[in-house]
């Protein structure tokens, strides 16, 4: 019954580019929640002890026995459930993917040990305690990798939701302009259906169907496109770093659970909703203001 | 029903068009209203639907002093009021029928009883075989016939018809007449404004004359 074709076809493709910004803007969120918390998960409970090799100012010369003394120490430690003793080759093959084989062949590489823990350790404490008998000796728990990391999610998690909520100001503001235009447009026809006795509440349910007709099929759209997007892209980086990208985007669990999915494919019916209360509330106004 | 006192109505920096109007139209009426072109037959009856206030005086309708309705209050009791516009006011984008529900749309009737009703009126109107025509696509009369079908499709306790046997014969005018009579046997109060002499002669009911601006009653 309204019409207003450049109106129309304005919203629809504004709300086309938001709805898929606001879908990659809320899987990137989500994608490095999930993928921090599983790179956390990874780390926790874990503590690398490097061992470097004997200098000549060193009491206990030889290596073998500064990494034996370090595995004496650390087995009568309560807590220690396993330690795993990383051999020359496999010391290389984790730099590898960092420095140059040349630079590595130069270089002078400690030992290193992983324990995994079941209960918390002082790490502090032991780390002077080995200390005392084998000097160079250093333990990470990774704590400020992990603080760094968790400080970086949140951070882009804020950053998302700041994102998600000018996206959804642009597209409530065009709503809110196509229905001025629109209404200012079929001045006759309301003032029509006025005269018939159709309230406000009425002009503002066929504004609703009108607006939805629009909006809908483009909110589906943009996210139909996103999602589409995000598999390509996400193929792409697990052809790039395999070790780092999973290559299901979707397993249970380790990457986007299936509640990230659900809020992902509802963007459009919760947008649908906040335009719908936009119209209702924008066409109440303008026609009192009349 | 209607209760015009004193009233008089002058459009903006002019002088009245109408002076010294009083009238009242009594349950179960049917009146014509009648005068000549630009006399101010549609002034009038713009004030019974609620879209011209007077200037002065009072005007009542359904009993109850229209200055100071609320926006709801005008709604519900033109909601009351069928009106044949003397310019159709037809929606062009949409079919004559839906052109036609639409007061039941408002009304928020349901689906099946638009369905059922709307073709019924139309197909009484001589427009049966038009449903899914655009208005543009009809002639003055079949546009005017659909017109009335909207007016009265709702069963309006008042029906106000400005003019609306002007873009039809002598043969179909008179159909359009005794389907306002049908309505009017069955409780709604009727005016019809018109300048066809032949009409108000062929139907026997009271005539609200406007002669210079003023109101004489011929009954
Ligand atoms: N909106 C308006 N603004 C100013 N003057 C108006 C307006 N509407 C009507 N008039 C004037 O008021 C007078 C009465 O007009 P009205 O339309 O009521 O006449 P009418 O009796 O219905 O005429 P007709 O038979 O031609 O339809 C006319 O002189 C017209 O010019
Ligand atoms: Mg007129």
């Amino acid at each position: 019954m309204l019409r207003n074709r450049g109106a129309s076809i304005f919203l629809a493709w504004i709300i086309v580019c938001m709805i898929f910004l606001a879908v990659i803007t809320l899987v990137t969120v989500l994608l490095t929640n999930s993928l921090s918390k599983q790179w956390i998960h990874v780390v926790d409970n874990v503590i690398t002890v490097q061992v470097p090799e004997a200098d000549l100012k060193s009491q206990i010369n030889d290596n073998i026995t500064r990494l034996g003394s370090t595995l004496k120490i650390l087995r009568g430690i309560p807590g220690i459930s396993k330690i795993k003793i990383f051999d020359k080759q496999e010391t290389l093959k984790l730099l590898s993917g960092w420095l140059s084989e040349s630079a590595l062949k130069d270089l002078n590489l400690p030992r290193l040990l992983e324990i995994k823990l079941h209960k918390a350790v002082n790490v502090p404490r032991l780390e002077k305690q080995i200390k005392a008998v084998v000097p160079g000796v250093s333990l990470d728990d990774h704590s400020r990798w992990k603080t760094n990391l968790a400080l970086l999610i949140t951070m882009m998690g804020d950053v998302g939701w700041v994102f998600l909520g000018l996206i959804l100001i642009v597209c409530l503001t065009s709503i809110i302009f196509t229905v001025v235009m629109t209404i200012s447009s079929n001045k006759e026809i309301i003032s029509l259906i006025h005269l018939i006795g159709g309230g406000s509440e009425f002009v503002g349910r066929i504004c609703q169907v009108y607006i939805l007709k629009v909006t809908a099929p483009a909110a589906l759209l943009g996210t139909c496109i996103a999602i589409l997007t995000i598999f390509v892209f996400h193929q792409h980086l697990h052809n790039l770093f395999p070790s780092l990208v999973t290559e299901k985007l979707f397993n249970g669990g380790t990457t986007l659970i299936l509640w990230d999915w659900c809020l992902i494919a509802s963007t459009p019916l919760i947008f649908t909703i906040f335009s719908l209360v936009t119209v209702r509330a924008s066409v109440l106004i303008l026609i009192r203001k009349n | 029903m209607v209760r015009f006192q004193d009233v008089e109505v002058c459009y903006i920096d002019q002088k009245p068009i109408l002076s010294n109007i009083n009238f009242e139209i009594k349950p179960n009426s049917f009146h014509f209203l009648a005068g000549k072109s630009g006399a101010g037959k549609s002034s009038l009856l713009k004030m019974m639907y609620l879209a011209l206030a007077p200037t002065k005086g009072r005007v009542d309708l359904f009993g109850r002093d229209i200055k100071g309705l609320k926006r709801f209050e005008v709604s519900n009791m033109r909601k009351r009021i069928g009106i044949v516009f003397q310019d159709f006011r037809l929606i062009e984008n949409i079919s004559i029928r839906e052109n036609v529900a639409l007061p039941l749309r408002i009304f928020g009737a349901q689906e099946k009883v638009i369905r059922r009703h709307v073709p019924e009126l139309l197909d009484w109107v001589g427009l049966g075989d038009h449903l899914e025509t655009f208005p543009a696509a009809l002639s003055g009369g079949e546009q005017q016939r659909v017109a009335i079908a909207r007016a009265v499709i709702a069963r309006p306790s008042l029906l106000l018809a400005d003019e609306p046997t002007g873009n039809v014969d002598d043969k179909l005018a008179e159909r359009l007449m005794y389907l306002f009579e049908e309505l009017h046997r069955a409780g709604t109060n009727v005016v019809v404004a018109t300048h066809n002499e032949n009409l108000i002669n062929d139907f026997n009911y009271p005539v609200l004359h406007i002669v210079d601006g003023s109101l004489i009653s011929k009954l």
